[in-house]
């Protein structure tokens, strides 16, 4: 493996960016900045010099972070789609360099810029902070983490760029840093460990702010832990699947990305269950829901929601392409390939997945019986909620590979918007027939949806006409779909028609 | 040098190239020719690694180029057809940058660089940024990237779009030099007047199928197994003519055009020259006499109006 300084990638990127006029003008600029900077943060703070620096260190700091941020996710962000926009991707791709390679001189040469202002300024910043009494510490571990924020930032990006038609430099900052800015909402949740995703909850913890959502420790495994231990743990954690799926793909053909093999999206989905139940706080855990905690039915409700989402996720990043479905029929009626295979279709590994998930969830409850009773849990209740989601999801991935497979343009987002649009058509059919009638509307509810799975008790769900009903119609929906989708790939390809010669 | 063994690729309902099965030997400059949507770009961009087959195996100097990418690309450059260079750099900024992604040893480059840069002209334009090139010169700069790391392998898709024509012959001289030099081409094109001169083989492509392969002589001599010899004549010798060609077994086809005619001949040289004989002493007055020679453009023309296959 090339030392990042010498691969060409970020060499290129530094030749080009950092020509000298550009880079003196760049410097200046900065300069230019940090005292006007300076004069905000004195005109705020006149009285006392030591307060006057820290403020000056902590608006320089967040002007960093957002330029970090923005400029790791828009240059990453399109990166990719530009190069193959230019035509010159191709020309990388047939080099040498692996496609680790490749991201490591994307990831560190793209924003080579925003790390550029950031060094510039770097000095007048420590200062401050130093002038202002912060620890050698706690300004290293702020410029570790700012690091790993923007390499974390940048991963996401590269992968988005690397997936994306076009490139779009808002949609895609948007894409990442919104969601991250999410995380720091969980903060108040029985899940305050995901908060660390955030970054900011470290930032704040190595400043000693005393922000309200902190107050309470977050758990790891039920031990109080720090978000100065959990943010690195989490970046690297979610930057390693980053990586895996930027590795796998980045030298492929778009249409022949496959962000994952199945059994690593099986195993993402084990890994997320993972972090579900590593993350829940057992002191949020009561027999009685109160304002600030949730019971053990409550918690294997949330795991069994998230896995529907995730059979869902797991079923699109598994999508098979036409050609090579048809080419694992070939091989599966040749006796060579059975219905666990690469490039099959992606039903038998949902299963997979939704045995996995359920088998944490055991796991869990059994881990915790010391202390919360294994009949709160309602582990059975949790397997039919599973089966029914599982079903409506192995349906729904399905119809999405039907698509994939049909002649349409743009099957994927064609395929996400019919089931929008369907799932949206049967709750307003649902809405109207149950005027007067709560019985017809759950009816029709269990009928065409799973949402019902999760608004009513046990004996309800395992009795329930309607919802039996609605496993059968969405087996036999599947069974259609499963034959449409064998006559689409049993079709003998035919010969290109060529055009006459000029 | 390069072996594609059935190699495969279909596009959703489409076979593109179906079971390809080619041997180019070392040295070889190979040319690819077919009518727009024959299968050449695709064969071209599995062979060097872009586009992973449905089925079949490349092999470049013995490497599988799907199984060993990266060894398999340091005997490789490639070129397509329409493609942009990296213009915020300079011409040698942007060979070192390629020089560097094909790992070439360091203390080489510079002097590579300035090798290169001289095969295609560009020593006046060595430091100048790209973007201030034209679009033939940017063209020159991209099969000077291609041959940076000196393959031994060059896979060339359409390579002289939009070269003007000094351009493209000096792109003729310089494969020519790359061959003596041992590296194999194989080149892609839809213009014949483009490989015809200097390819030593060629590879006929129609709806995906390699439907002739082999030099030049041998593609046209198996085409030629019925000679189309024309004749012309002076006087009113059709009748006899019409005759004597008729008691010629190996003689067929005759059609007549005023005081001119063809017919198709399976015989020797030697076969044909007692046809003429035994014609002038039946009286006719020949005027002219000779074999139409089959040129490659012709079987193009063939296999575009889908005669071969």
């Amino acid at each position: 493996m090339l030392k990042f300084w010498r691969n060409p990638e970020f060499v290129r990127h530094v030749r080009a960016e950092l020509r000298p006029p550009r880079a003196i003008t760049v410097a200046l600029i900065t300069l230019v900045v940090c005292v006007l900077v300076g004069l905000l943060s004195w005109a705020n703070e006149r009285e006392d010099p030591r307060e006057f620096f820290r403020l000056f260190h902590v608006w320089l700091v967040g002007i960093q972070a957002t330029i970090l941020g923005f400029w790791c996710a828009s240059g990453c962000g399109q990166a990719i789609a530009r190069e193959r926009d230019l035509k010159t991707y191709d020309f990388l791709k047939t080099t040498r360099l692996t496609a680790g390679e490749i991201m490591i001189g994307k990831v560190t040469g793209v924003p080579i810029m925003a790390y550029f202002t950031v060094a510039c300024s770097l000095p007048v910043s420590v200062a401050a902070g130093a002038l202002g009494g912060f620890s050698p510490g706690t300004l290293i571990g702020i410029y570790l983490l700012l690091l790993m924020f923007s390499l974390f930032v940048s991963l996401a990006a590269l992968v988005l760029s690397m997936l994306l038609e076009k490139s779009g430099t808002a949609a895609v900052s948007l894409l990442i840093l919104l969601p991250m800015g999410c995380f720091f909402a969980l903060a108040e949740s029985p899940f305050q460990g995901l908060s660390a995703v955030s970054v900011l909850p470290a930032i704040f913890t190595l400043y000693g702010t005393d922000a309200t959502p902190l107050r309470q420790a977050p758990t790891l495994f039920g031990m109080t832990t720090s978000y100065l231990l959990l943010t690195p743990l989490l970046l690297v954690a979610f930057g390693a699947w980053l990586v895996l799926m930027l590795v796998r793909n980045l030298k492929a053909e778009r249409e022949q990305i496959r962000l994952l093999s199945r059994w690593q999206a099986v195993g993402l989905g084990a890994f997320l269950n993972l972090l579900f139940y590593v993350f829940l706080n057992p002191q949020r855990l009561a027999s009685q829901e109160s304002y600030n905690t949730i019971t053990p039915h409550d918690a294997a409700n949330l795991a069994t929601a998230l896995n529907g989402f995730l059979l869902l996720l797991i079923g699109f990043v598994t999508l098979t392409p036409q050609e090579k479905l048809k080419a694992w029929w070939r091989r599966r009626k040749a006796g060579e390939e059975g219905y666990f295979s690469e490039s099959g279709l992606p039903w038998p590994w949902l299963i997979a997945a939704a045995a996995v998930a359920y088998a944490l969830l055991v796991a869990e409850a059994a881990g915790m019986s010391s202390v919360i009773p294994l009949g709160q849990w309602r582990l059975k209740a949790a397997a039919l909620q599973l089966v029914v989601l599982l079903v409506f999801a192995m349906r729904d991935v399905l119809f999405l590979q039907w698509c994939n497979v049909s002649s349409m343009k743009r099957p994927l987002v064609k395929g996400v918007l019919y089931l929008a649009l369907y799932y949206i058509a049967v709750s307003i059919i649902a809405g109207v027939a149950g005027i007067g009638s709560d019985a017809r509307r759950l009816f029709m509810f269990q009928l065409t949806t799973p949402f019902t799975v999760f608004s009513h008790p046990t004996p309800v769900l395992r009795g329930s006409l309607g919802l039996a009903l609605g496993m059968g119609l969405q087996l036999a929906i599947i069974l259609l779909i499963l034959r449409a989708i064998t006559g689409r790939i049993r079709r003998p390809a035919s010969t290109t028609a060529s055009a006459s010669p000029t | 040098m390069i072996r594609l063994e059935k190699l495969r690729k279909e596009f959703d309902d489409l076979v593109a190239v179906n079971d390809l099965q080619v041997f180019i030997p070392e040295g070889e400059i190979y040319g690819l020719i077919g009518p727009n949507g024959a299968g050449k770009t695709t064969t071209i961009r599995m062979a060097c690694g872009l586009l992973e087959p449905t089925a079949g195996r490349v092999f470049i100097n013995n490497v599988d180029v799907h199984e060993k990418p990266e060894r398999a690309q340091q005997f490789i450059g490639y070129l397509s057809d329409f493609f942009s260079v990296y213009e915020d750099l300079k011409v040698w900024e942007y060979l070192d940058y390629f020089a560097h992604a094909y790992k070439m040893l360091d203390g080489g480059i510079p002097a590579r660089i300035d090798e290169v840069i001289a095969q295609v002209n560009l020593e006046v334009k060595r430091d100048e940024m790209i973007k201030g090139l034209s679009r033939g010169m940017k063209q020159r700069l991209g099969i000077a990237r291609a041959v940076i790391h000196r393959p031994k392998v060059l896979l060339l898709d359409e390579p002289a779009s939009g070269l003007d024509p000094k351009a493209r012959l000096d792109l003729r001289n310089l494969l020519r030099s790359l061959r003596e030099q041992g590296t194999t081409v194989l080149i892609s094109s839809h213009i014949l007047t483009e490989l015809e001169g200097f390819c030593t083989s060629i590879g006929l492509m129609e709806k995906g199928v390699m439907v002739r392969s082999g030099t030049i002589e041998e593609i046209t001599a198996a085409e030629s197994q019925h000679r189309v010899v024309r004749l012309a004549w002076l006087g009113d010798a059709e009748t006899t003519i019409k005759s004597r060609l008729a008691a010629q077994a190996k003689a067929s086809g005759l059609m007549v055009s005023g005081r001119e005619g063809v017919f198709k001949f399976a015989g020797t040289d030697d076969e044909l020259a007692a046809v003429l004989s035994d014609l002038v002493a039946s009286g006719v007055h020949v005027l002219s006499f000779g074999e139409v020679k089959q040129t490659v453009e012709d079987i193009y023309m063939k296999l575009s109006r889908h005669e071969v296959m």
